[in-house]
């Protein structure tokens, strides 16, 4: 009886022995390749100890980021710490982060940008060799923003709305990576140090920070409407006035508008309520736009989703923006007509990255078209010496852009932004954006300010989005957000940095006088 | 006393016994780019211990099995080969004006398992010292338990050790052997009555209390005490051994039925209770979501089997450092198995798998052939333990369950573990030896 | 050139060390296979009993001939069809004899039949032990004792 019981007992263990051996064969045989290829694999990491990667530059051919062997230890050295979160680090000891993690294989040589290349070395077992970089980026506008930014956390993401190239992107508090990035012993009290600092400086802000949009949302609800038909420039609610020193309730809430500042309240079209940021005018829009209606626009816009800078395989990932509460696969339904309607102006349980904005205002300036941004512009040959080959590999160039709203919607809502800078009752806002004011004469800026209210004691952040130039009949070269955390209002710290940098652009890329 | 030739013993013996120097030389060559053939001492060492033990068997007339000392000499002979390649600075022993590094310590250890092993083989006659005092013995395992919680000391977040002056203890280990001791002992006598008499909870039979009570409180104090002492491997396997026993006992799939579903319910309420709990299992599910952190032993170690491949990167020739620090943490004792599957591949580890293989089925033979119950239960019990922490360490290095701190047993450095394996060993030499002279006395008689 | 050498060596070495390991698998299958296969060959004997008679000889086939005949601990012999092993022969009695086995060995007693039973030719007229190999005679039918 306990012989035949032991019998059975061996079935089931053989049953089990079959089992482990399958999952010893799963990761041996099955995942062997693709775990072989992961960045943190040690193997990988021991490697890429000794081989040397390959440089970056800014768009004007700067070192931005250059390899050694030190003690036969490939160390990096990075010229720069405004380019940190843009180009990330390459740790012997905590992995690659930003460019350096996306573009890996290329930077240390086990990839070839020729498909044809690339097998050959397979074939033939060759040497790795390190590729360069070139970014989109020039260092002069880069710096130029980090240091408008200063001490203050914050970003500032700046964009061509005609092709998506990045032409800066600031995070703020940044941090030098070479102290992290060579002798793997000595980087730990380094990073400790930066993992340590309530400022959070390994935080890249510009992709990854989430904040209350507050007033400068505002842009995103007119679009959506102008788009959707609901309002036309000339449409008021006549309620509104009164509503001005009333407030205006919905379901039993009290929406109370912003302090004046000793402006009359009006019967206010689109160009009048952005200039003065009413936000009793933007509930009624929101409202009227329906639930339905704004989140639909809200995902057309690349709200709700995590999205990339650069191609999906070589690419910087920006984290997803909200409208409403977070849920698992996006932005959850409107609980409400009191979230829809401060939704509307930018709060309720609003938050956004600063690239997302900086999308937005690129997408008005682009005539409805919201450009897929990318930050790499070649790849090519390794060249020492600290210059760029002229051996072009492979062109990262625009991969166009998306239309997220008509042409006149487009039009509609530029020429609104452009009234808020400039207009008589606009320019008691966002005045301070005015790129004249910084030495072009011969353009003009559109933008909208936000000063996003994060209740109790702590000062808003200051935001501000815009283009230029935006007078019609120009093209617009940049488009902008700024981010200033808790920087007090939008019109005082993030619209004259906005201002100042797109007026910086403007002049070295010679579109200003 | 007269001679018994153990031939098929002695003929698996001779090239087992080659792999330990053959082993030692190729990971010298690896290391150090020379044809050093390196100090070979210590593989001679392990040679002669277990030529040793065969003559000894030999010459005491031992009928016993003659496959589970080469099965133990081939997972052991694995296992000294990689500790040899790891870094020796790892664990070791220094006392009495010497110090021994890891691979000399782990030899020390086999030898004193090996001399205990004997005794019990040859001079354990008659069962009825385990038989007859089952109690007490259930309750020296419950003093080892409170022992180990009163004055044990913690390593890596569970209370497993008891410091004995020059050495530490795992009680654990040794409490496995009592547990099973006292399991075949109560089950051997109470087996008839749980079989027949029946009780009916819906479509499940269930056992009869008054017989199941005792061994069932008893069992609760020692899953209670080893999950409190936070030690879920050592929980897990008791668990494993209980379900095991009582099957082969009663013969009842509805018994070890009810025993997983208390088993699932017993972990849902711990994943509920015990944070540690949590992050073992989160981990198990997702290592990846926090490489660095949590995740770090699981992923590393997945990364080494997919070093290792089908062939293996080679006997040190693995990325067992880097940087001057482990790439797998705990690489000689709970992630040894990652190690051979590294640097011998996926043949290495079948080979070990095969060789755990052919103990198991060997021990469950030992059982079926066991002149009465108890010596079969006991063998059961033994050979359960065994195979099942082997099969709990592996899967839980291949991810295929939750990782638990439990040692490859004969491969992983310790010298409780090593000690506490060759009691089993020496226990199931005794068993076989019983049934094959009992055969004997029946034809002759 | 060294490296060379070394790194061929080296690669002969590891693989020696697998081989190595695959060669003790080899040879502990080879035991374990024996061992099954002298499992089996007991298992044989102890399914086939105690002992089998092989029909050598039956003049109405019945038992027929050639066949051989498992047999129990105890074993009746006749005519009559109730018996253990029935046998039909004019010159078989109808309860004719028993073939026992008792502790170690075989044992054949005449029950009082009308032609007696002969073993190895020799008629018996008390219970007789039998070795394998025995030839057996009761009326015309002649059988053997085998293992």
């Amino acid at each position: 009886m306990i012989a035949t019981n032991v019998r059975r007992l061996a079935f089931y263990l053989v049953l089990a022995f079959a089992l482990v051996s399958g999952s010893v064969v799963w990761w041996q045989v099955v995942e062997a390749q693709a775990l072989a290829t992961r960045a943190d694999n040690p193997e990988v990491i021991a490697a890429r100890r000794t081989l040397l990667r390959g440089s970056i530059f800014d768009s004007t051919g700067q070192l931005l980021a250059s390899s050694e062997l030190v003690n036969g230890l490939s160390a990096r050295t990075y010229t720069d710490p405004a380019f940190t979160h843009v180009i990330g680090y390459s740790s012997l000891r905590f992995g690659t982060t930003g460019l350096e993690r996306a573009f890996e294989d290329l930077l240390v040589g086990q990839a070839d940008p020729n498909p044809l290349r690339q097998i050959m070395s397979d074939i033939l077992d060759r040497q790795p060799e390190p590729r360069d970089l070139t970014l989109t980026i020039d260092r002069r506008l880069q710096d130029f923003a980090a240091a408008e930014l200063g001490a203050d956390a914050g970003a500032v993401v700046a964009i061509d709305p005609q092709t998506g190239a990045i032409l800066a992107m600031v995070s703020t508090p940044t941090f030098d990576a070479t102290a992290i990035s060579g002798d793997p012993d000595a980087a730990q009290d380094p990073m400790d140090a930066l993992r340590n600092d309530p400022a959070e400086p390994l935080l890249p802000r510009a992709r990854q920070g989430l904040y209350v949009p507050g007033s400068i949302m505002k842009v995103f609800t007119a679009a959506a409407a102008l788009d959707a038909g609901v309002i036309t420039p000339d449409t008021t609610y006549e309620d509104q006035p009164r509503q001005e020193t009333e407030g205006f309730v919905v379901d039993g809430f009290t929406i109370r508008e912003h302090d004046l500042g000793g402006i009359q309240p009006g019967l206010w079209p689109l160009s009048e309520s952005l200039q003065v940021s009413s936000n009793i005018f933007f509930a009624h829009v929101g409202l009227e736009l329906g639930a339905e209606g704004f989140l639909d626009a809200a995902q057309r816009f690349g709200f709700c989703e995590p999205s990339t800078i650069g191609p999906d395989d070589r690419a910087l990932n920006v984290s997803a923006s909200f409208v409403t509460a977070q849920a698992e696969d996006g932005c959850a339904p409107f609980s409400g007509d009191v979230e829809l309607a401060t939704a509307s102006f930018g709060q309720g349980s609003t938050a956004v990255t600063p690239v997302q904005m900086a999308l937005l205002a690129a997408a008005v300036a682009g005539d409805g078209v919201m450009p897929h941004p990318y930050v790499v512009s070649d790849i090519r040959a390794h060249q020492e010496g600290g210059t760029p080959s002229e051996t072009v590999l492979q062109r990262l160039g625009s991969s166009g852009g998306t239309r997220v709203m008509s042409s006149e919607a487009a039009r509609a809502t530029r020429s609104a932004m452009l009234d808020a800078v400039n207009g008589e009752l606009g320019r008691l806002y966002a005045g301070q954006a005015d790129i004249t004011l910084y030495g072009i004469s011969n353009q003009r800026a559109a933008g909208k300010t936000g000063t996003a209210q994060l209740g109790g004691e702590q000062a808003p952040h200051s935001w501000f989005i815009g283009f230029a130039p935006a007078q019609d009949e120009a093209t617009p070269a940049i488009a902008i957000a700024v981010l200033v955390e808790s920087g007090g209002s939008g019109s005082g710290r993030a619209a004259p940095i906005g201002g100042r940098v797109m007026a910086e652009y403007l002049r070295f890329s010679g579109a200003g006088d | 006393m007269r001679l018994t030739w153990r031939g098929a013993e002695l003929g698996l013996l001779v090239p087992i016994l080659l792999l330990v120097p053959l082993g030692f030389i190729v990971t010298n060559v690896a290391l150090t780019g020379t044809f050093e053939p390196g100090p070979l001492e210590l593989a001679l060492g392990y040679v002669a211990l277990f030529v040793g033990a065969h003559l000894v068997l030999v010459a005491f007339g031992h009928r016993g099995d003659q496959l589970i000392l080469p099965a133990v000499g081939a997972m052991g002979a694995i296992g000294i080969v990689i500790l040899n390649r790891l870094p020796q600075d790892l664990a070791g022993t220094a006392g009495f004006g010497v110090e021994l590094g890891m691979t000399a310590t782990q030899l020390l250890w086999f030898a004193v398992g090996m001399v205990v092993m004997l005794v019990i083989a040859i001079g354990l006659r008659d069962d009825g010292i385990l038989r007859h005092y089952k109690y007490t013995w259930a309750a020296i395992g419950i003093a080892l338990l409170v022992a180990t919680l009163l004055i044990g000391y913690e390593v890596n977040g569970a209370r497993l050790w008891i410091d004995l002056g020059p050495v530490s203890v795992q009680p654990g280990e040794f409490l496995k052997i009592v547990l099973v001791v006292f399991l075949a002992g109560y089950l051997a006598e109470t087996r008839t009555l749980l079989t027949s008499a029946r009780m009916r909870i819906g479509f499940l039979s269930v056992p009869p209390l008054p017989y199941f009570l005792p061994m069932l409180a008893l069992f609760g104090v020692v899953m209670l005490m080893a999950v409190r002492l936070n030690d879920l491997g050592t929980a897990l396997l008791f668990f494993g051994i209980f379900l095991t026993m009582l099957f082969v006992a009663t013969g009842r799939r509805s018994y070890v039925l009810i025993g997983l579903i208390l088993f699932v319910a017993g972990a849902f309420v711990a994943y509920q209770l015990f944070g540690h709990v949590q992050l073992r299992v989160n981990v198990w599910l997702d290592p990846f979501a926090d490489p660095l952190g949590a995740g770090f032993q699981p992923v590393r170690a997945i990364y080494a089997f997919g070093r290792g491949g089908i062939f293996g990167e080679g006997l040190g020739q693995g990325l067992v450092t880097l940087g001057g620090s482990l790439t797998i943490p705990f690489v000689h004792t709970d992630f040894i198995f990652t190690a051979i599957a590294e640097e011998l591949g996926l043949l290495g580890a079948f080979a070990l798998l095969a060789f755990a293989a052919v103990f198991v089925f060997r021990g469950l033979r030992i059982a079926a052939l066991a002149r009465d119950d108890f010596g079969a239960l006991l063998a059961v019990g033994l050979t359960a333990s065994l195979g099942l922490q082997t099969l709990i360490i592996i899967g839980g290095n291949t991810k295929l369950i939750p990782l638990t701190g439990i040692t490859l047993p004969f491969v992983s450095y310790g010298g409780s573990s090593i000690l506490a394996s060759f009691i089993m060993v020496g226990l199931l030499l005794a068993i076989s030896h019983r049934s094959a002279t009992g055969a004997d006395a029946d034809a002759a008689g | 050139m060294t490296g060379d050498i070394l790194r061929v060596v080296l690669l002969v070495l590891q693989l020696g060390f697998v081989a190595l390991l695959y060669l003790i698998l080899a040879r502990f299958a080879g035991s374990l296979l024996r061992d099954l296969r002298s499992a089996e060959q007991t298992q044989l004997a102890s399914q086939s009993g105690i002992g089998r008679l092989s029909v050598l000889e039956s003049p109405a086939d019945e038992p027929p001939n050639g066949t051989t005949i498992a047999l129990g601990p105890i074993n009746s012999l006749g005519r009559n069809v109730n018996n253990t092993i029935f046998v039909e022969d004019d010159f078989v009695s109808a309860t004719h004899a028993m073939l026992t086995f008792r502790g170690r060995s075989w044992f054949v007693e005449d029950q009082g039949s009308t032609n007696g039973t002969y073993v190895n030719g020799h008629r018996i007229d008390r219970p007789v032990a039998l070795s394998f190999g025995d030839e057996l005679t009761i009326g015309r039918v002649r059988m053997r004792l085998d293992r």
